[in-house]
């Protein structure tokens, strides 16, 4: 049987053309249930984030001071918050921040979220670092495992609150965190991979060519690595999501009033027992369904590229 | 074969009109279609056929092994009698119980390596027959002594890692025997192996036959093998049967165009470059859905094919008794006036030189040493003080290798021919000895080379699957050298790849494939191109072939000479398969342990005097000739540890020839050998006078 489904594998791999390939790609996405109920939600929010000013009539910053701690109405899908802001606005806003846009200060915003930054950050040191440690070996691996291992030993909260401490609460130094905590776990990915591609024989080829060594890392091992870095990515920026809420929490994370949604749960937390949950609740259930739905698309992707393999 | 003719029992396994087919993303695509075959007690049916035809999955469909996507569609497989087909998972259990038994092609794959041999075997019995824990344990070593396990009681207790492969796949094969099984199939069992242990594994197999009466279904590639272990041939092509045959008859009249061009793509053993050709089967196998099933499978590489065979389907008829082909013309058709075809890409014939040339030599390798440093578990080594351990890979090799010839180097796994060929491309670094290449130092790793002289010498790689890099077009891949060593102008690169392609004769739309979509002949094909693409003075080619199958093995040999022949490069030839090397090379050194034991022309290598590691791995040759006799030398043991090599002579320890010298060959434990000159080309690393390695008979005579 393997034989034949080597045969199989081989005729299916036929392709013209690039573009084939990337419908190829997508159709194996489509393929798996989890992934495309994963792949709905993230778009949802992606969705709402881009046009949330199309999607609601309020500001995340406008207060209406006689409707406190509301409950959903026709006015306000999902009530307000205690400052009588609109929560479906806030929360789309604060999916902005996240999803779309990085604000590096008031004059300066960069496209992509804070997850998505901070977790491209990680990709790039700990794929340098990982490379660099698969690949020469010898004592670099060792001085730059060991180093990683040392950042391991923190716990993950601890570390976050240990760097936002450090260098103070704003957007660019969560990025930062975000990337130096997700670093030394990516550089382990990378390695583990570098160590498995670096045996092929298309490595021997290039090095009898006499390539350097950063041709070989860059060129010819690291687009081979793809594949499950992708996936591991797109946990990671579900990790990145889960802990700006819980920097934000405890109040670590952007500083208010911007709508991020960890703070958003603080604040709201207060009032649950009043008897107005909402506010914290859909927040809960943004960070929660964007985590979940991250994974799942993850989860799902994983699943049909082994089995394609 | 007039026994098989008579045998009044039933067989024990009846394969009619057996049809298996699988679900893929293409829809329902019939793997194999309507086999039959029959396997008698004490009879061994080879299943033959390239990769791709469907042999594996008969074996599977008669297991019920198809997985969640295959099923088998028609036809009847009878076992001992009762029928399997359609029989619940369960039902097969009770019908089948422990009658069949199957051992793979890797056995590491099935042996479990937490657990110990004696574990693992009396297992089988406790479960399967539930005898006691210490019968079973002494029924297993037993079964141990049956398989010629040397040392079977130790061997009970180790683990699977600490046996060689040849060791291993006794093991599975005495693991397949504890229960005494009616059928056993075998897939591939001795294509991982070295020559030496495939040729032990082999033997055993003709003993197990005649001691256990059980049939068997062997399922290989080679037909070498084929030749020496099966009484009855099935030959499979693109899932169909298409000749079957006592093995006699199959080697002595080959009836389809499909055997005969398969018999003339394998180099016979003592046939040279000069004196024979291979001739490559055209095209390739086609994928199961591509199949023509309104026609003869075979029609569009047929040579002989006509209006009739594309458009209708022959039947499988009986030609001779016992002899059946699937073709409208068998019996028809004369081998002996085949001619290749006007369109078959064949290499240039060249005359054969007299002698080889005297030519300046191109490489030139004195007392080569590469030695691994082997990380000793001693406390003392943390500080440095333990004592240093070396795997001595390649020791102390002498070699000069004139202009445009091609020097093969063959040896068991682990005899450092690879080893040898990195040192030289500068991937290992070297411990001592000097190593010089058109006149330069080659002597530091490959990263300290001038661009100059890295681009004189280049390689071509074993794997096919990881010659290429999956995340670039081939083009992108041909490319990369040509820009690197800049050998054509930049806006050329594209013409000059495209060219390369059409000279490994590859159409130009490959140009803009990814390796995924290539076959294996034809990703080594782009692995050639991307090795010559730098006009290289030498190519080193570490066992380009052997992951191929033979047709394909025939076409990149021959586009390999072609190649030489129009640029006169010079080659290193590693293979382990002695027919290929005596075929291609012009120089043979055959190497044991790290060292050049025997060096010499071609055909000086393959007639006596040999070198006495020669002449037992020329008697473990499967020569696809069962007229053939050949000595039946085999070695005793597994090779040595390169870490701790034996004294004196590397090879004494398991030399068949030692009792020719005085005191049992005692002068081979204490001193090194002298080389002893034959002619002034050809010499022999023995301690055993020429005088007497002269009378020592041929390994091989064919009738």
């Amino acid at each position: 049987m393997a034989t034949i489904e080597r045969v199989l594998m081989s005729v299916a791999a036929r392709r013209p053309s690039r573009w084939r390939r990337l419908r190829e790609s997508m159709s194996v996405v489509l393929r798996s249930r989890s992934a495309v109920v994963g792949l709905a939600i993230v778009a949802f929010w992606v969705l709402v984030a881009i046009f949330a000013p199309l999607l609601t009539p309020y500001g995340p910053f406008d207060q209406d001071y006689t409707l406190q701690n509301a409950p959903p109405s026709a006015a306000h899908p999902l009530g307000t918050d205690h400052l009588g802001r609109d929560i479906w606005a806030r929360l789309i806003y604060g999916a902005r921040l996240v999803l779309i846009i990085l604000p590096v200060n008031d004059a300066l915003w960069l496209p992509g979220g804070t997850a998505l930054w901070g977790v491209f950050l990680g990709l790039v040191m700990g794929s340098i670092l990982g490379l660099l440690g698969g690949y020469l070996g010898g004592w670099i691996d060792e001085v730059v495992m060991r180093l990683l291992d040392a950042m391991m030993a923190f716990p993950v909260i601890l570390l976050y609150m240990i760097i936002i401490a450090a260098i103070g609460s704003s957007a660019v130094n969560i990025v930062l965190a975000i990337a130096i905590v997700g670093t030394p776990g990516i550089a382990r990915l990378v390695r583990s991979l570098t160590l498995d591609i670096r045996t092929r024989d298309y490595i021997r080829a290039a090095e009898t060519r006499g390539e350097s060594a950063w041709y070989i890392m860059f060129h010819e091992i690291l687009p081979n690595a793809r594949g499950p870095l992708i996936v591991d990515a797109m946990l990671r920026v579900g990790y990145a999501i889960f802990a700006m809420g819980t920097l934000g929490f405890l109040g670590l994370g952007l500083p208010p009033p911007s709508p991020d949604w960890g703070s958003m749960v603080a604040k709201g937390r207060q009032y649950i027992v009043s008897g107005s949950p909402w506010a914290a609740l859909w927040p809960s259930v943004a960070i929660a369904s964007l985590v979940v739905g991250l994974n799942l698309f993850a989860d799902g992707l994983r699943e049909e590229l082994a089995r394609y393999r | 074969m007039m026994r098989l003719c008579s045998d009044p029992l039933p067989p024990i396994l009846k394969v009619e009109n057996l049809s298996v087919s699988y679900a893929t993303r293409y829809g329902e695509v019939e793997a194999v279609r309507q086999i039959s075959f029959e396997v008698r007690r004490g009879m061994t049916l080879g299943l033959v056929g390239e990769s791709g035809c469907g042999k594996t999955t008969v074996a599977f469909g008669i297991l019920n092994f198809l997985g969640p996507n295959g099923r088998i569609v028609e036809g009847s497989i009878k076992f001992q009698g009762r029928e399997l087909v359609g029989r619940s998972e369960k039902e097969l259990r009770t019908l089948r119980g422990d009658q069949i038994a199957m051992v793979y092609q890797d056995p590491m794959q099935a042996l479990n390596p937490s657990l110990t041999i004696g574990e693992q075997l009396s297992e089988v019995l406790i479960v399967h027959r539930g005898i006691s824990r210490a019968d079973a344990w002494r029924k297993s070593i037993d079964m141990l002594n049956r398989v010629y396990m040397p040392d079977a009681v130790n061997v009970m207790k180790r683990y699977p890692h600490q046996l060689s492969g040849g060791q291993q796949q006794r093991v599975v094969i005495a693991m397949a025997l504890l229960n005494n099984p009616a059928l056993l199939i075998m897939d591939e069992p001795t294509t991982a192996l070295d020559v030496t242990v495939e040729a032990a594994v082999l033997d055993l197999i003709e003993d197990l036959k005649r001691d256990f009466d059980t049939g068997i279904i062997y399922i290989t590639h080679n037909l070498g093998v084929v030749a020496r272990v099966c009484d009855q041939v099935v030959v499979m092509y693109a899932g169909e049967v298409v000749e079957s045959a006592p093995i006699g008859n199959l080697f002595a009249h080959p009836l389809h165009p499909y055997t005969q061009g398969l018999m003339r793509c394998v180099p016979k053993l003592g046939s040279t470059k000069e004196e024979s050709q291979l001739y490559p089967i055209r095209g390739r196998v086609p994928a199961p859905q591509n199949r023509p099933w309104g026609a003869c499978v075979f029609a569009p590489r047929c040579d002989y094919a006509t209006e009739r065979c594309r458009n209708e389907r022959p039947a499988f008829r009986e030609i001779a008794p016992g002899h059946s082909a699937r073709c409208f013309y068998a019996g028809e058709i004369d081998p002996s006036a085949w001619q290749p075809s006007e369109e078959a890409d064949l290499p240039s014939p060249s005359p054969k030189p007299d002698a080889i040339p005297v030519q300046e030599n191109i490489l030139e390798i004195e007392n080569l040493k590469t030695y691994y440093e082997q990380p000793s578990r001693s406390v003392f080594s943390l500080f440095g003080l333990g004592k240093k351990h070396y795997v001595k890979a390649v020791d102390g090799v002498s070699l000069h290798v004139p202009k445009g010839i091609t020097v093969g180097i063959v040896g068991e796994s682990g005899c450092g021919k690879s080893t040898l060929a990195k040192t030289i491309i500068g991937l290992e670094p070297l411990t001592s000895g000097t190593l010089h290449f058109l006149g330069f130092d080659l002597s530091m790793p490959v990263t300290r080379r001038d661009v100059k002289l890295i681009q004189e010498l280049q390689m071509v790689f074993q794997n096919p699957d990881s010659t290429m890099n999956p995340a670039y077009t081939i083009g992108e891949q041909i490319a990369r050298p040509l820009q690197r060593f800049k050998t054509v102008p930049p806006h050329q690169v594209y013409d000059e790849v495209i060219r390369l392609l059409r000279a490994v004769r590859l159409d130009p739309s490959y140009y803009d494939r990814f390796p995924s979509q290539l076959s294996g002949g034809e990703k080594q094909r782009v692995g050639i191109a991307r090795a010559f693409a730098s006009r290289p003075e030498m190519v080193l080619c570490d066992e380009p072939v052997s992951s191929l199958d033979v047709s394909v093995q025939a076409a990149v040999l021959n586009l390999l000479l072609d190649i030489q022949r129009q640029y006169g490069t010079t080659m290193l030839f590693i293979a382990h398969d002695l027919s290929v090397v005596r075929f291609f090379s012009d120089i043979v050194a055959v190497m044991y342990l790290g060292h050049i034991v025997e060096l010499g022309p071609a055909e000086a290598i393959y007639m006596p005097p040999y070198h006495p590691y020669t002449e037992a791995l020329l008697s473990a040759v499967p020569i696809p000739d069962p007229g053939a006799t050949q000595k039946r030398i085999r070695l005793e043991g597994n090779v040595p540890s390169a870490l701790n090599p034996p004294s004196g002579c590397v090879f004494h320890t398991r030399c068949p020839r030692r009792n020719l010298l005085p005191d049992h060959g005692l002068v081979c434990e204490v001193e090194r050998p002298p080389w002893r000159y034959n002619t002034e080309q050809h010499r022999i690393l023995c301690h055993i006078p020429l005088e007497d390695l002269r009378k020592m008979e041929p390994v091989i005579t064919s009738h």
